[in-house]
């Protein structure tokens, strides 16, 4: 049922009074003309009836059947505006006329024909007239018959503007209440309050239930519902009952759309009067979406349950405080306990941190931020054992900043703790081992960075690891310059490089080092290890040992060839000398042997002298003894026996070989030995040594000598000095045998000791002085011997021999 | 010793050796013989009845090792010096026993021809 209809109703009410009040008017104007023409008797009635014609309400107007005027009433003169006066004398056309004039144009005519036909038809009719003053009359004309016979017409008005007026505002009103049903969203139907049907819908209510209103009045709610339990048409009646005698009630529904879709709706009944009929209203509202969208919540919520119940990450909240207020079960298992009261219970009644956990400090972290990431801590768990854990926790503060809680995650990282503290353990053994090596090690990206600095590299270099890290090799090392390339190449064919005696020199002389380049390819980081020996003194014991070599070769070449040198030189100089005795000694047999030439020993020696013979024959000899000196000395060059080997005073030696020095002939007079000056710095605390004495004496004496040789003549302006030092190193007693003369070059240098290598001019020395003493040191007495030198600054021979005697 | 040295016994392939020798001891008063090996040697030996043999070890055929023994063997109071230009020459143990001591070899050259002389007196004095 709807409002318009209730309008309606009232509209028909309304027309039924009109009606009936007009058929009460016809009535009584048919008796009037009845009497009026039976009975001229009835004057009374007559009388009556022309002042209730004369008071009426409508305006009245009767024509004779030949369009006469026969009666009107004052109502109908002002209804039309027709003065009395000219009522009086006017005609039926006039009359007509001045009605037309003041008609509305659009019914005019219509009324003007009906009004025409009415006289030729008879007929009665209705009209409603519109005037152009706005007024509204409903117009009524009815034939006169007496005795069956036309006699005339009656047409009466009666002003129906005000009512149309209210009819119109009605209709207004009630479009206005439809258009706001028909716009709401939701269904409204509006069910009779005792059958309950369905007596309107609006628009939403055919939308959603894809049905037009026609059908839906004709349907039953079971009909728009899901059809089983509970949603069918008994318990919707309930529903709408309860409404009745319960009030307003709000559930939700299962409804069903023309196609059977079934979808969830929310039901709003209410019990209401509308134009005074007590009608259920029922406000239908769609949920589908709010439904799916608290499905989702509800999914939704489910999971984030399960992924908070079964994370492996604690998950908990608590109070600045410190109270636990929610715990998830791997936080709980992290501790050890099953329920939050527990653990709570437990950390109340004592500290269960392994260190002493500071909240303050905890608090503190968010000061001037929200959240705080890795945050560590150290607890003890209910069985005793100790856990670390790492949080990310979020401070949750109400809008004065204040904090209410904290949230956070936990995660275990004891194992983790573990597998560092074996990490550094292992990285710690390898950089002791590392730096442990003897060697350089420098590790090098392929760009040539360096990426390791070893202690050695640091000894080395005097550049620290911290300095030298991340820095070009090139610019730290540069004398590793050269080796970069080698690198990348070493990186690229994975092979390793080796470069042997890599020449430096130094403020110490030359180094020797051997580089190693060994490519670094292990989980893919590219890069070598340059690897980086001192091997200056293998190099320096190789040299001394290619040099004895060539000695022994010298020695047992020597040996070979004495016997056959030996014998030509005894005959050389025996016979030069048996023949100055000859020539020159005062033999009996010379005296003969010149008597029976006719000479004398005297004029034969005046012979000789003149002419330099015996001077010649002196030279045979010194000449030939130096042949015999030279193979000699080529014969110290194999090895001997031990005989010979005492323990000696080594300091005593030396002096003693000074001393020898001191009267040697050669020394004293081509070398004025006694202006150098010697300066001992003995060690007096030295044991005694096993060694040659005399030979150890031939070694020092041949070192003074060369010394006082290379200073003759040089650096006037200094004294010449010998400084001799013995000490203690090692397992060795360490001669050292300096002197400031003029030194020498590193080619001369590497050679000294070289049989036959001489820098003095030839015939002065054999070129063996060296190279045998240096045989006696190493090869007999199983020592070293060295030389440092550098041009203009002296020559310093360090001989080493060993504690205990090494066999040989 | 009953009977100073007298004669005496060169041995020595080399020529010059044997001059050098020869006239230095002849110069000296001694009588002398000299033979350029073992074999030669032992040929004059009973005739010449040498009190000295001044001995080459290495010599062309029989050495003067064997040369030595043979000769001690012939005569038991003959004296020897050994000259020899081998350097590492040590005595054979068959020397030894017929009373050689080390002091009797002379190593080639010797610087001074004098040295003979001295060794040739030890051997008189019976040192």
């Amino acid at each position: 049922m709807t409002a318009k209809g209730e309008i309606g109703r009232l509209a028909k009410a309304f027309n039924d009074m009109v009606v009936t009040l007009d058929r009460t008017l016809r009535e009584l104007q048919d008796e009037v003309t009845a009497r009026k023409m039976t009975e001229e008797a009835l004057r009374d009635n007559v009388e009556m009836l022309r002042a209730t014609f004369e008071s009426s309400d409508d305006g009245i107007i009767v024509l004779d059947s030949n369009k006469k005027i026969t009666h009107y009433n004052s109502r109908y003169l002002e209804m039309w505006n027709i003065p009395y006066e000219q009522m009086i004398t006017a005609k039926s056309s006039d009359i007509f006329n001045h009605i037309y004039v003041q008609l509305e144009g659009e019914n005019r005519d219509e009324i003007a024909n009906a009004l025409i036909q009415s006289f030729q038809s008879g007929e009665k009719y209705r009209k409603i007239v519109h005037l152009k003053n706005g007024s509204v009359y409903e117009s009524y004309s009815s034939p006169l018959i007496r005795d069956n016979k036309l006699v005339g017409r009656l047409f009466s008005y009666k002003d129906v503007t005000e009512r149309m007026q209210y009819l119109a505002k009605i209709k207004d009103q009630e479009e206005n209440y439809r258009t706001i049903f028909d716009s709401v969203n939701e269904a409204i139907f509006i069910h009779d309050k005792d059958s309950i049907k369905i007596i309107d819908v609006n628009r939403a209510a055919c939308q959603i239930y894809q049905l037009s209103r026609e059908e839906l009045l004709k349907m039953d709610v079971g009909a728009l519902s899901a059809g089983y339990e509970p949603y069918t048409s008994k318990e919707a009646a309930e529903k709408l009952r309860i409404a009745v005698t319960e009030g307003p009630h709000t559930f939700e529904w299962l409804a069903r759309k023309k196609d059977g879709t079934l979808f969830w709706v929310e039901v709003s009944l209410k019990l209401s009067r509308i134009m005074g009929n007590e009608r259920i209203i029922a406000v239908v509202r769609d949920i589908s979406d709010r439904k799916k969208a608290e499905e989702a919540l509800r999914e939704s919520e489910e999971r984030y349950r399960s992924i908070y119940e079964n994370a492996t990450m604690g998950i908990y909240r608590t109070t600045p405080e410190g109270e636990l207020l929610l715990a998830n079960p791997a936080f709980l298992k992290m501790f050890g306990y099953q329920t939050i009261e527990e653990l709570m219970e437990m950390s109340k009644r004592e500290d269960i941190s392994e260190r002493g956990y500071d909240r303050e400090d905890f608090i503190r972290q968010f000061d001037d931020k929200s959240e705080v990431r890795g945050y560590e801590s150290t607890w003890r768990k209910k069985n005793g054992q100790v856990v670390y854990l790492r949080e990310n926790a979020k401070a949750i503060r109400d809008k004065n900043g204040k904090i209410l809680y904290f949230e956070g995650l936990i995660e275990d990282i004891t194992e983790q703790k573990k597998l560092q503290a074996e990490i550094a353990k292992v990285r710690m053994l390898l950089s002791n081992i590392v730096n442990s090596m003897p060697s350089v090690l420098i590790g090098v990206d392929p760009k040539g960075i360096i990426t390791q600095w070893n202690r050695q590299a640091e000894f080395k270099s005097g550049i620290k690891s911290q300095k030298a890290l991340g820095s070009p090799l090139n610019k730290v090392m540069p004398r590793l310059a050269e080796e970069l390339n080698k690198v990348t190449e070493t990186i690229r064919n994975r092979k390793i490089h080796f470069h042997p005696k890599v020449v430096e020199e130094t403020e110490e002389g030359r180094r020797y080092s051997d580089i190693t380049i060994y490519p670094l390819i292990s989980n893919g980081v590219e890069g070598a290890v340059i690897r980086m020996d001192d091997v200056t003194d293998r190099v320096r014991i190789e040299e001394m040992m290619i040099q004895s070599e060539k000695m022994l070769m010298v020695g047992g070449l020597a040996a070979g060839m004495a016997h056959e040198i030996n014998n030509p030189l005894a005959g050389m100089i025996q016979n030069a000398q048996v023949v100055v005795n000859r020539l020159s000694a005062n033999l009996p047999a010379n005296e003969k042997a010149a008597l029976a030439h006719g000479t004398n020993m005297k004029a034969i020696r005046g012979f000789m002298k003149d002419r330099d013979i015996l001077k010649m024959l002196e030279l045979i000899q010194v000449t030939g003894k130096r042949a015999a000196q030279i193979v000699e000395s080529m014969l110290s060059f194999s090895r001997k026996s031990d005989a010979g080997i005492v323990p000696v005073d080594i300091n005593d030696l030396i002096k003693s070989t000074v001393e020898l020095a001191d009267s040697d002939y050669d020394l004293k007079k081509k070398y004025d030995f006694k202006k150098i000056k010697i300066d001992y710095k003995l060690d007096t605390t030295l044991p005694q040594i096993p060694c040659e004495p005399v030979k150890i004496q031939q070694v020092v004496l041949n070192l003074l000598k060369n010394s006082a040789q290379a200073m003759a003549g040089y650096a006037e302006q200094t004294i010449p000095t010998i400084t001799i030092k013995t000490f203690l190193l090692d397992k060795y007693v360490q001669i050292e045998i300096e002197d400031n003369g003029p030194g020498m070059d590193e080619e001369i240098r590497k050679r000294v000791f070289e049989p036959f290598f001489s820098t003095k001019p030839v015939g002065v020395g054999t070129g063996l002085g060296l190279s045998v003493s240096y045989f006696i040191i190493t090869e007999n007495h199983k020592g070293q011997m060295q030389v440092e030198s550098t041009p203009l600054q002296g020559t310093k021979f360090i001989i080493k021999l060993p504690l205990e005697r090494i066999r040989l | 010793m009953s009977k100073s040295i007298q004669k005496i016994i060169i041995v020595d392939d080399e020529e010059a050796i044997r001059l050098s020798f020869s006239a230095y001891l002849e110069d000296l008063g001694f009588e002398i013989i000299t033979a350029a090996s073992a074999e030669e040697a032992l040929k004059v030996f009973n005739s010449f009845q040498a009190d000295l043999a001044i001995v080459d070890i290495r010599l062309p055929k029989m050495d003067g090792n064997q040369l030595i023994k043979k000769m001690q063997e012939l005569d038991d109071r003959i004296k020897f010096l050994i000259h020899t230009g081998s350097v590492y020459y040590q005595l054979p143990a068959e020397l030894s026993d017929i009373g050689i001591r080390p002091e009797q070899i002379l190593i080639k050259p010797l610087n001074d021809i004098n040295i003979l002389m001295a060794a040739i007196q030890k051997l008189d004095k019976g040192i």
